[in-house]
């Protein structure tokens, strides 16, 4: 299994790559007024326009630097009707994807109730990477806020 | 005592008057008591004696009947017939008698009454049973027990030392004196009987006996008689006046008694003679028999006489307690007036006094001072009263005059005390105030003087040192003046080197321009590397994206990305690293360009001072040859004042000493100053509970 990772906080955190649809060059976004922070806005990806997370703020409550090694990566979010959608995220350092093994996945132990999407922990190189799911990324409210019922697909 | 002493200083003057007032109403209370059980015991006993008068009154007809019955029933015993006729008559009144007496007994009385009265039933219920000798002796203890009866009431009657002695002697007669001649005549009555019942006349013996009944109611008994009763009318006289019932009634009677009595006496001391020898016992007999009857009513009537005078005697008596009673009652209620009104009058002023004197303790005076001016006590106080004559003035007026000046006094004096205090207090105050001052001053003083002191030290070091330096700058002046010389010549040589300096810093300048110019194309190089490797990244991220999605039919495809991607990292790794290099060098070429500037500016600066420097040393050496001798002079001034300056500090020394001593001092005197001030301050406090009246 390939993990694309990426740093937030200092720590590493990654995503499952069959959930990634591409890495792109950090956007330039447009905010949302009134959004939440870590809604970074809606930027524009293949002609389409998506709107963007930082995971940084998400994570950390800080947003990400403009870094080169700063990117968008676009992922197929899946939403629990079965509609899916592109959805942007921005994270830092991400640069590099990395081999797992299933087998050595570790379960989430600690449940925490403002960060539902930890999903998990890896070992890679002495350094422990944790998993995000992607569907519990955000709450209903902001979920049904970006990708409303009436926009079909 | 003390505890006394110490309970009458707790009662207030009005408790002590009324007490003392108590203590003097106690001996008339008693004297009261005593009065008055006095006079109910004179009226108790004469109201015994109105009693006793009863058996009194009843007894001489009592006596006498029953010598009757007694000599009657003897003639019936001879055969005499016509005997009986007042016999049942004479019974009757005896048993009337009797039952009188049993009427009036009493505790003294009743033993005999009882006795007779036993003896009167035996008597009666004998009748003819009895022999004459048992019942003459019957008869004759009957006469016994009532004789008895009478002396015991009139023994009991103990008024002889009664004031009123006609009553004693009333009684003297009406009881055993009358009672004797009673006896006497009803004695005489009897033998002269005897004789008529026997029918004979009176024989010698019979006239003896005759005789000395006779011989001892005239001569002895009669004599008493009239002397007690002459006394008891006499005393009345006295008492009562002169027109009493008892002064008309009774004489009248007794002169009849004593006249019949001596008409007996005289026919029998005339049958005596032997001419007249037959004498008729019947005559004698009428007369004893009315002479008896005289003596009877004068018993009753002056009985009844007595009586009248006990009644009236209990009625004086009574009518006297009641005047001391009231007399008394009189007194004392207006004694209690007496010390109310005497009370009110100690009490009133005193009060009056009191209130003032607290006034002043608590510290009124002005109050006290505005009451007195006020004319509250005038009327204590003035010499004269309203009608304008001197009046006498008592204690209580003299110590409200007292109390009246010395408030006065008081007042004056607590006016001068105030005004003295809050002087006194304006001048500690001051005292104080300029002690502190001047304290303040010396303590500058002080501190100056220390100052002087250590500058003046500071001053003779110096000096010493500035002399020691002067001595080394003259030796050092002199070399230098040779030194100098020698150092112009030098001075070219080092000009023409600097010179060549300035010129090669110019070139090395021009250098590092060009080498900075040649950087900054080797930077915009390695942008240009950067970015193509984040590009060379990204792709080879997505193109390992998609061979992961790709699965197993892509195997090749993501060997190929994974070390497209290293390739790209390390491209990037390296120019990072050049880039990071070419900064520092970039960072050192500016560090060296300008270090070079400033290098030729120091060059220029030494080239222009050496320029001077040359100059300067031949003046230099021109000057110091001429200081030589300018600083032996000041070199000896510096001693001069090296020792001035000790002195200084010693004088300085001794001045600090004094300071303190003047310091302490005045500690001492400012220590006193607010002892003085405290004290007044006390003082005020206390006569400031005194308001006064300015």
């Amino acid at each position: 299994m390939l993990l694309l990772i990426f740093q937030a906080g200092g720590q590493t955190y990654g995503l499952n790559t069959r959930e990634v649809i591409e890495v792109a060059p950090y956007p330039v976004c447009t905010p949302l007024p009134h959004a939440p922070a870590y809604v970074a806005g809606l930027a524009t990806w293949r002609g389409r326009t998506v709107p963007v997370i930082d995971l940084s703020a998400l994570i950390d409550g800080t947003p990400a630097r403009p870094l080169l090694s700063t990117r968008l990566l676009v992922v197929e979010y899946a939403m629990p009707d079965g509609r899916s959608h592109p959805l942007g995220l921005v994270a830092e350092k991400a640069v590099e994807t990395i081999v797992f093994e299933q087998a050595r996945h570790e379960p989430q132990k600690v449940k925490i109730p403002d960060a539902p999407y930890l999903n998990g922990t890896e070992q890679h190189a002495g350094r422990l990477v944790q998993r995000l799911a992607l569907d519990e990324l955000l709450p209903a409210s902001v979920r049904d806020l970006l990708f409303p019922e009436s926009e079909a697909e | 005592m003390e505890q006394i002493n110490k309970w009458l200083a707790r009662l207030k003057i009005a408790h002590k008057l009324i007490l003392s007032s108590v203590v003097f109403a106690l001996p008339i209370a008693i004297l009261l008591y005593y009065v008055t059980a006095q006079y109910n015991r004179g009226i108790s006993t004469c109201q015994r004696e109105i009693a006793g008068t009863a058996a009194l009154e009843v007894s001489p007809g009592l006596l006498r009947d029953l010598w009757e019955v007694q000599s009657r029933a003897s003639l019936a015993n001879s055969g005499a017939t016509n005997s009986s006729t007042g016999l049942a008559e004479t019974r009757k009144r005896i048993d009337d008698a009797v039952a009188t007496l049993q009427r009036g007994e009493d505790l003294i009385t009743e033993n005999l009454i009882d006795r007779l009265s036993g003896f009167w039933r035996q008597l009666e219920a004998s009748g003819s049973t009895m022999t004459l000798a048992e019942q003459a002796a019957l008869d004759h203890q009957m006469v016994e027990t009532t004789t008895q009866l009478v002396l015991v009431i009139l023994d009991d009657s103990s008024l002889i030392l009664d004031s009123e002695l006609h009553t004693y002697y009333l009684m003297n007669v009406t009881g055993p004196l009358l009672l004797q001649s009673q006896a006497a005549l009803a004695e005489a009555g009897s033998v002269a009987l005897k004789a008529k019942a026997q029918g004979r006349r009176l024989d010698a013996r019979d006239l003896t006996q005759l005789q000395a009944q006779c011989g001892a109611l005239v001569n002895t008994i009669f004599p008493r008689m009239r002397y007690s009763l002459e006394t008891a009318l006499r005393e009345d006289k006295r008492l009562h006046g002169t027109d009493t019932s008892f002064q008309k009634n009774v004489p009248p009677l007794f002169e009849r008694y004593v006249e019949l009595a001596t008409q007996l006496s005289l026919a029998v001391s005339n049958s005596s003679e032997p001419a007249s020898a037959a004498i008729d016992p019947g005559r004698f007999v009428q007369m004893a028999s009315n002479a008896e009857d005289a003596g009877v009513s004068l018993g009753e009537t002056s009985t009844k006489e007595l009586r009248a005078l006990l009644s009236k005697r209990i009625a004086e008596d009574r009518r006297s307690r009641s005047e001391a009673l009231l007399m008394s009652l009189f007194c004392v209620g207006l004694a209690a007036g007496v010390v109310v009104i005497v009370t009110g009058n100690i009490t009133r002023p005193l009060n009056r006094v009191v209130n003032l004197t607290t006034d002043i303790a608590t510290g009124k005076v002005k109050e006290a001072f505005d009451r007195l001016k006020g004319g509250e006590f005038r009327e204590f106080i003035s010499d004269e009263d309203g009608g304008g004559h001197a009046r006498t003035r008592d204690e209580i007026c003299k110590l409200i005059g007292s109390v009246s000046t010395m408030t006065e006094s008081l007042n004056g004096l607590l006016v001068k005390v105030i005004q003295a205090c809050n002087q006194v207090a304006g001048s500690a105050t001051q005292m104080a105030a300029a002690v502190r001052e001047v304290e303040a001053s010396v303590s500058e003083q002080a501190a100056s003087t220390n100052q002087v002191s250590a500058t003046s030290k500071e001053i003779y070091a110096t000096v010493q040192d500035l002399a020691r330096t002067m001595a080394s700058v003259t030796k050092m002046a002199s070399d230098a003046a040779n030194t100098a010389s020698g150092g112009v010549n030098n001075l070219n040589g080092i000009r023409s080197a600097i010179d060549g300096l300035i010129r090669s810093s110019e070139a090395m300048a021009r250098t590092f321009e060009s080498i900075n110019e040649k950087t900054a194309n080797i930077d915009k190089v390695i942008t240009t590397i950067t970015k193509v490797a984040n590009r060379t990244n990204l792709l080879s991220l997505n193109a390992a994206i998609e061979a992961e999605k790709a699965g197993g039919k892509a195997g090749g495809f993501s060997v190929v990305a994974l070390e497209m991607r290293r390739l790209a990292d390390q491209t990037a790794v390296a120019a990072l690293d050049i880039e990071k290099q070419i900064r520092e060098m970039q960072q050192t070429v500016r560090e060296g360009v300008s270090s070079v500037e400033s290098h030729a500016q120091q060059t220029q600066a030494s080239s222009t001072a050496v320029t001077e420097l040359s100059s300067g040393l031949g003046q230099v050496i021109e000057g110091t040859t001429k200081l030589g001798p300018q600083f032996e002079a000041v070199n000896s001034a510096m001693q001069m004042q090296s020792q001035g300056a000790g002195q200084i500090a010693e004088a300085m020394v001794n001045l600090r000493e004094a300071a303190s001593q003047t310091k302490a001092s005045l500690a001492e005197f400012r220590e006193v100053a607010e002892d003085l001030h405290n004290a007044v301050g006390e003082l005020q406090g206390e006569v400031g509970r005194f308001s006064t009246a300015s």
